[in-house]
Formats: structure tokens, C-alpha cells, sequence
């Protein structure tokens, strides 16, 4: 008898821990319901009006959301938790627009991705599929707004005989970061094969608005450049520019060209 | 009790929070979120122009301005632009852009529907794709009762298996369970998870009494019913709030359970009382189970019913109510055929002031003393209305509760002699007892009726006087059931009728106090004198006759209640001289055949009397 009372105080423990569980299970749900909602209000209703603010919430609430998904990433049935947080992560991280925590940026898309990679089949969708998307969005932002990519083209006119050799040094910044965002262009168009992909209309629809947007201004980036660059020769003729006609019309190609595969002919 | 199947009970419980918190859960992980896009700047003039020219290519061949600066070759601009050509350009490019955004005023019906799912600098993108989208609630909940049978028939396989009483259960749980989830799905929102949830619970409960009753077998239109009538108002009450999400959610949780077992032991009681015939309608099951869901999210005088009548109290007022509406559906019904609703939460209501006002009754112990009631009224409620069609049963219910508790609670603020000495139980006993006696004359219940106070006024006075404890809890409750039958089969007499040197007290009442005197004097500070008789069996024995005889003539003790006592001391004289010839058992003869002639002459039998009677 004394044996069946104390195998019934102890399940009757081991049911209250997991009673706990639950509670903590519900908590966090409402904190992943509220982390995105809190994103989606400082990207939307702050960051257009006061891009400081904007930082400094989003880095906050990035970190808060790393440390939630670092805390629950080693527990297998908490990885779907941890994938939510990482995706909140890396995007409050990339819209925070802050250089500082680029590190922290990838380490959420790695370990995320990592987790997504473990759950294979399970794996959600669309939180998945962001991971892969959010570095090269987060580093062909920072290629076009940090380093000003068509700013910078603008100060170049080699038809007016003036400042030159600083154009020159300009143009072989604008070909470095051009090199760069067509990888990060390259990028976003592997994914369009992500077989995730295919069959998800709500992220197909995001991904071919924004690949467009990423394709579209970079290759009129590039386009410009090439002008810029036919200029130099037409104008200048020396080999100072040590960039050829062939190499800024190579900056112009992507394989595919365009975003072209079937999901985005829907478009 | 199996060990077992408590832990099984409180897993199943775990387990169905555990599927609404991890239901929760992916809810705030699936559910469409808002993912920003690219900000990426307009870029100079040349970069906007080199764009727009790029993805409208028409306009180059039509537009001078625009043909002036394209080169058809590289699909570039021209190299040495001037800043007027590009000017020019520009504005064209302005021009145009205004006019295929006017023209995308007539856009379409779906561009209408794609465009307003798109936010100002993102989309909201739901999680999963078509195929691999999470079940329905249906399908959902039709997995949570699968495993929770499957969990179940590891602890008791024989319930399960083909053609099996726990294999109908779930089917009958599975075919019914679309009563939970409406038509408009958008509108069950957070009731989804909230549904699976209790859906669980109630199986787990069907399980559990089928488990432990062999003969039970529940039909399929019987499960109907309990999903209809019970599990189904359960979710319809919560709330919108979160705050009082939460705290519904508490409070279901400890009610769900019970409440579900309760429902189930009703119908297994009707399923083996009216087998064959409907176990109950379903709108007055609801009116029930909607009121007591509604009436514990209500606060009164700082108190919620559950503060007042216990957790355990509360179930088993609703089981009382639940009884109730199996057994007489209408008086749940209104003439426009909708459920009463209100007529149980002003019971419950009612029932929790009149305990409130008296404390000593809070908790189990007064919830179950408003569950006889309810019980013991509710069955009556025909012939009561028939009695006095404008006071509705659930008014009277309230009156004789408060008539039982208040008349109790008087007699337990400083209580004395045997009353001191009741425990919960009998004092429950003894309200049992009474209210089922009274209940046997409709008449006697009213708003306006005051003999159930009366009655359990005068016996608790009376207990009270029997200082030397000469009878136990158990005999008094007897004695009181005694009197209680009289008193209901002649209203106005034994607690209404007094004697005359005591105006203020009950004839009853004077009478057993005069009776408890004499045995009391025949015992000792130090326990039984020489030859007591008059105590525990023989006394109650005594007590019972003089009660019976109180029914009859009683004119003689009317107008001299000294003559019980008088005629117990005669008797007891005798007895003492006589020790060879009188035991308690001559005695209670004796006392039995002559109580009524001394109760209606006022005068004591002769000698001669007492002797033809011992010898009859």
C-alpha cells in the first residue's frame, strides 16, 4: 500500500511539473505574439518617421528575442519556439539597420537555420525560408543605403574634366560593392528554387516583390555604372579606370537574368 | 480508487492543457505575421530613368524624350547625357508613372484583394504552405480524442477494441463533437483551442465511467445531448478579454473535470434507470451548465460562487441542477421553447448570499445543503406551481435554504448539549432528513411558509438540552426525522401549537425538553445511577412514541406539559421498586400504549391502569 501511495505522490509530482511546463509554454506564446506585433509597429509606424528610435527598439527587441531562442534551442521539443524567435531576431536586427550587430545577425540566421535543417520535414515554412532570405535583404540594404551605391554615382561625371582621380577611386568602390550586391542579388535567387517555395503563395508573393525590387535596382545600378564607365573611355581614353567595358557589363548579369523561375511568373 | 487511473485522470487533464497551450503555441507561431521588405533608395535620376525605362520598354519607342536618351543596344542610357535631357526625361518618366497609376484605378478584383494584403513596407505571409497547412479544428480535435483513447486503453485495454463500449464512446465523441465548432469559423477564434481542450476532458470523464462500470453502455444520441447541452455552453462562456480568459481558464480547469463526471454519472444513472427512453433534452442541460459557467465569471459582495461554495460545492450544486433538468426538462424551458438560463443563476445566486450570510456554512457543507435543496425542491416544483403558480420554484428553493441555514446557524453560535457534538456530515444528515420529510407536503415549502425553520429551530433547541449526550448524533438525527414527518403530515401543530406555561416554545419542543429533564435526572454527574433506563435506545424509542402522539390529541399536555415528564417518572418510580418485573422494554410498553390518553387528558394513568397494560 505504501509502495502505490508513494508511485502515486510522485506521478502526481511529475503531472504538476509538467503542469508548470505549460504555463511557461503559454507564456512564451504570448511573448512570440507580442515580439511581432511590437516588430511590426516599429518597422511600420516608427522607423519611416525616426529611423533613431527605430534602432534602438529594434536592437533591443532583437536581442530579447536571441536570448528567449537561445535559452530553448537545445531542446528539441522547443525548436519551432526558437525558430519563431530567431526569425523575430534576425529581422528586428536587419531593420534596425545598426552595423553593430551584424554578427548577432548571422548567428541568428545560422543557428536558426541550423535548427531548421535538424527538423528537416517538420521545419515551418515560412519562418525557414525567411532565414535564408534576411542576410542577403539585410546586406544589399546596407550596400545601398550605408555605402550609398547610386549616391556615390552620382558625383561621378567624367565629362567635366574635374576631381578625376577621386572618381576613379569612387568607381572602384562602386565596382567592389556592385560585385558584392550581385551575389547578394545571386542569392535571392537561388532560394526561388527552395521547393518550400513553390508551393507557398503568401511567400511567393513576398519573395518575388522583393527579389524584383533587389534585382531592379541593383541591375540599374549596374547599368548606370556601365554608362559611367563607357563615359570614362569615351571621354578620358587612359587606362587609369583599370575597369574594362567587359567588366561593368558583366556587373549587369544575373543567372538567371531576372528572377524567372515559374513562381514568379504569377506575378 | 485505482492509483492508476487518478494519475491517468490527471494526465489526461495535463495532457488536453498541454494540447491548448501547445494549440496556443502554434498559434503564435503560425499565424500570418508581417515580414518588412526591402528598402532599397529611388536612386538618382539617371538610376530611377535607367529602372523605369528598363521595365517599360513600350515607352522608348513613343516618347522623344525618352527615345533622346536610350541606347536600344546596351538597354542603357546613352553615355554623355547633358543634365536638361535627363531633366526632360524625368518629367516624362513622372508623367507616365501618374498615368499607369491612375490606371490601376480600375484594377481588378483580384489585384483589388492582392494589394490590400500588402502593408506599407512588407506583406503579412502566413507560415505554412497549401499543403502542409495544420489541421482543422475538427481534424484537431478528432486527434486529441484518438489520443487520448489510445492513452486510455494502455491502462485499460478492455474498453477498447472492436465493437467495443469505449470504441462507441469515441465514435459517438467524433460524430457529435461538430456541435463545438460553428458554421462561421472565423467567429470560434480562441474557442478552437479552448474546445479541443474540453472536448478532452469530456471524453477522458465518458472514459473514465465506463471504465468503472461494466453495464454502462452510452448512445450515440445520448453524447448528443452532453455535448450539446453541456460541453458546449462551457466553451460559448469564454470570454473575449484575455484578463478574464485567464481566469475562466483557471476555473475551468478545476471545474471542467468534475463537471464532466458529473454529467457522466447522470446519464450512466438514467441509461441504466430509462434505458431505452431520451436521457435528457439538451436546452435544459444547457440552461444549467450556461448558468453555472456564467455565474463563476460573476463577483459578488468580492466573492465568486466558487469562493462560496467551494470547488467541490459548486459541482455538487450543478449536479443537483443537472438532476433536476433530466428529470423535469421543462421547468429549464421557457413557453418560447429557449432555455432558462437565468432562473439557475439566480439559484446559484441566491444560494450563495443566503450561505454567504451565514459563514459557517460556506463552503461544501452549505453547497451541498443548497444542493438537496435544489433537489428536494426541484422535484416538487410541479405541485408547488400547481400550489402557487406565481412563486417560481427557484424563489422557494432560495427560502427554504436560507430557512435551514439560518435556523442551524443560530442554534451552532455558541452551541450546546448534543448539537455541539454534530460533525459536518450529520449536520448535512440532518438537513437531508428533514427537507425530505417536509418535501413529502409541497404545502409546507413556500416563500412565505416557515415550517421547515420551525422544525430544524426546535429539534437543533432540543438537542441542545441534552446535555449528558443521552443519545448520539445518529439517534437525534432519527428523532428529527421523526418529527419531521409529523410536523409535515399535520402543518401547524407539533412546531406551531404551545404549551400553555411556555407560550414562546413549541409544544414539541417542550415536550422532548421535559422528557430529556427526567432522563437526565437518572443520570449521574459520574455516569449511569443505580438503574438508569432512559437513555440512548430506550430514550430515542420514548422521544419517537410522545412525537407520534403529539399528532393526535393534545389537549390534555396543552394546557400541562408538566404531564410527560410526570408520567416518566411514575413509570421510572415503578421500575426502580419493581426491578424484577420492568425493564426498559416493559417500560417503553407501558409508555407507548398510554402516551396518547396522558397526552390528551392532562392526567396520569391509575395503577391499576399501568399494571392491565404491563400485563396486556
Amino acid at each position: 500500500m505504501r509502495h502505490v501511495k508513494f508511485r502515486l505522490i510522485i506521478s502526481i509530482l511529475v503531472v504538476l511539473l509538467a503542469g508548470c511546463a505549460t504555463v511557461k509554454d503559454v507564456q512564451r506564446a504570448s511573448d512570440i505574439i507580442r515580439s511581432d506585433n511590437d516588430l511590426a509597429r516599429i518597422v511600420q509606424e516608427v522607423r519611416p518617421f525616426d529611423k533613431i528610435t527605430a534602432k534602438t527598439e529594434l536592437t533591443q527587441l532583437a536581442f530579447h528575442a536571441k536570448r528567449e531562442a537561445d535559452a530553448i534551442k537545445a531542446q528539441k521539443g522547443k525548436f519551432l519556439d526558437a525558430i519563431a524567435y530567431y526569425r523575430i531576431a534576425a529581422t528586428a536586427f536587419w531593420k534596425s539597420g545598426n552595423p553593430q550587430v551584424a554578427n548577432q545577425l548571422f548567428e541568428v540566421t545560422d543557428t536558426g537555420s541550423g535548427l531548421c535543417t535538424q527538423l528537416g520535414d517538420k521545419a515551418p515554412d515560412r519562418d525557414c525560408l525567411f532565414l535564408r532570405l534576411v542576410i542577403p535583404f539585410a546586406g544589399l540594404e546596407a550596400e545601398a543605403n550605408e555605402k550609398g551605391l547610386s549616391k556615390l554615382l552620382a558625383g561621378v561625371n567624367f565629362g567635366d574634366d574635374a576631381d578625376t582621380d577621386e572618381e576613379i577611386k569612387t568607381m572602384k568602390q562602386i565596382q567592389t560593392s556592385l560585385s558584392h550586391a550581385q551575389s547578394l542579388v545571386q542569392k535571392i535567387f537561388e532560394i526561388e528554387a527552395d521547393e518550400r517555395l513553390v508551393n507557398h503563395p503568401g511567400m511567393v508573393e513576398y519573395y518575388c516583390e522583393n527579389a524584383w525590387e533587389a534585382a531592379g535596382f541593383y541591375l540599374a545600378v549596374a547599368a548606370v555604372f556601365e554608362t559611367k564607365v563607357l563615359e570614362y573611355q569615351a571621354n578620358i581614353g587612359d587606362d587609369q579606370l583599370r575597369i574594362t567595358a567587359d567588366d561593368a557589363k558583366k556587373l549587369r548579369n544575373l543567372v538567371p537574368e531576372k528572377p524567372i523561375n515559374i513562381t514568379c511568373k504569377t506575378k | 480508487m485505482d492509483p492508476q487511473l487518478v494519475v491517468f485522470g490527471i494526465k489526461a487533464v495535463l495532457r488536453a492543457a498541454q494540447a491548448g497551450a501547445d494549440l496556443y503555441a502554434e498559434h503564435a507561431r503560425d499565424r500570418n505575421i508581417f515580414l518588412p521588405d526591402l528598402d532599397l533608395p529611388e536612386g538618382t535620376r539617371p538610376v530611377q530613368l535607367q529602372r523605369f525605362l528598363t521595365d517599360n520598354p513600350r515607352l522608348i519607342t513613343s516618347v522623344p524624350e525618352l527615345v533622346d536618351i536610350w541606347d536600344k543596344d546596351r538597354k542603357a542610357l546613352k553615355i554623355n547625357l547633358t543634365g536638361e535631357q535627363i531633366d526632360a526625361a524625368y518629367m516624362k518618366m513622372l508623367q507616365h508613372k501618374a498615368s499607369i497609376a491612375l490606371k490601376k484605378e480600375g484594377k481588378d478584383t483580384h489585384d483589388a484583394e492582392r494589394e490590400a494584403e500588402m502593408l506599407a513596407g512588407g506583406r503579412m505571409v502566413e507560415q505554412w504552405r497549401e499543403e502542409r497547412k495544420p489541421p482543422s479544428a475538427g481534424v484537431r480535435m478528432a486527434l486529441t480524442l484518438t489520443d487520448i483513447g489510445l492513452e486510455f486503453v494502455s491502462s485499460n485495454p478492455s474498453i477498447l477494441g472492436i465493437g467495443s463500449r469505449g470504441e462507441k464512446l469515441i465514435g459517438a465523441f467524433a460524430y457529435n463533437m461538430t456541435a463545438l465548432i460553428p458554421d462561421d469559423l472565423a467567429a470560434f477564434g480562441a474557442k478552437a483551442n479552448f474546445a479541443d481542450r474540453v472536448l478532452g476532458i469530456f471524453l477522458r470523464a465518458g472514459l473514465g465511467t465506463i471504465a468503472s462500470n461494466a453495464a454502462i453502455v452510452f448512445r450515440d444520441e445520448d453524447i448528443a445531448k452532453l455535448i450539446a447541452g453541456v460541453t458546449k455552453p462551457i466553451v460559448d462562456e469564454l470570454p473575449d478579454s484575455l484578463v478574464q480568459q485567464i481566469a475562466y481558464r483557471d476555473l475551468v480547469d478545476a471545474l471542467a473535470g468534475p463537471s464532466a463526471e458529473a454529467a457522466f454519472h447522470l446519464l450512466a444513472e438514467n441509461t441504466e434507470t430509462y434505458f431505452g427512453k431520451d436521457f435528457a433534452n439538451d436546452k435544459a442541460l444547457g440552461a444549467v451548465t450556461s448558468a453555472l459557467f456564467k455565474e463563476i465569471k460573476e463577483t459578488s459582495q468580492g466573492s465568486t460562487i466558487v469562493d462560496v461554495f467551494s470547488e467541490q460545492g459548486a459541482i455538487r450544486l450543478y449536479q443537483a441542477g443537472l438532476g433536476v433538468a433530466v428529470e423535469r426538462p421543462n421547468l429549464f424551458i421557457g413557453d418560447d421553447e429557449k432555455p432558462r438560463t437565468q432562473l439557475f443563476q439566480d439559484l446559484l445566486k441566491g444560494a450563495a448570499a443566503t450561505l454567504q450570510a451565514n459563514p459557517r456554512f460556506n463552503g461544501p457543507l452549505g453547497a451541498s445543503l443548497a444542493a438537496m435543496v435544489v433537489e428536494a425542491v426541484g422535484r416538487n416544483a410541479p405541485a408547488l406551481l400547481k400550489l402557487n403558480p406565481k412563486e417560481s420554484w427557484e424563489k422557494v428553493a432560495v427560502t427554504a435554504l436560507d430557512q435551514l441555514t439560518a435556523s442551524l446557524a443560530e442554534s451552532l453560535k455558541s452551541p450546546e448539549g448534543a448539537i455541539a457534538a454534530f460533525s459536518d456530515d450529520q449536520l448535512l444528515e440532518l438537513g437531508r432528513v428533514v427537507l425530505s420529510q417536509v418535501a413529502q407536503t409541497p404545502g409546507m415549502l413556500g416563500i412565505k411558509r416557515s415550517e421547515v425553520k420551525a422544525i430544524v429551530a426546535g429539534m437543533a433547541k432540543a438537542m441542545a438540552k441534552d446535555d449528558n449526550l443521552l443519545l448520539s448524533s445518529d439517534e437525534w438525527i432519527n428523532i428529527a426525522g421523526i418529527a419531521a414527518q409529523k410536523a409535515a403530515a399535520n402543518p401547524g401543530r407539533l412546531f406551531g401549537l404551545s404549551a400553555a406555561d411556555d407560550p414562546g416554545e413549541a409544544l414539541a419542543v417542550s415536550v422532548i425538553t421535559s422528557v430529556l429533564k427526567v432522563a437526565g435526572d437518572t443520570w449521574t454527574a459520574d455516569g449511569r445511577a443505580d438503574r438508569p433506563l432512559l437513555f440512548g435506545a430506550t430514550l430515542k424509542s420514548a422521544l419517537a412514541s410522545v412525537i407520534e402522539a403529539l399528532a393526535g390529541n393534545v389537549e390534555g399536555v396543552a394546557s400541562n406539559p408538566q404531564i410527560v415528564s410526570q408520567f416518566l417518572q411514575k413509570l421510572l418510580a415503578d421500575a426502580s421498586a419493581n426491578p424484577n418485573r420492568y425493564g426498559s422494554e416493559g417500560l417503553l410498553h407501558v409508555f407507548r400504549t398510554l402516551i396518547e390518553k396522558v397526552l390528551a387528558s392532562g392526567t396520569l394513568p391509575t395503577d391499576d391502569e399501568i399494571n392491565a397494560t404491563f400485563a396486556a
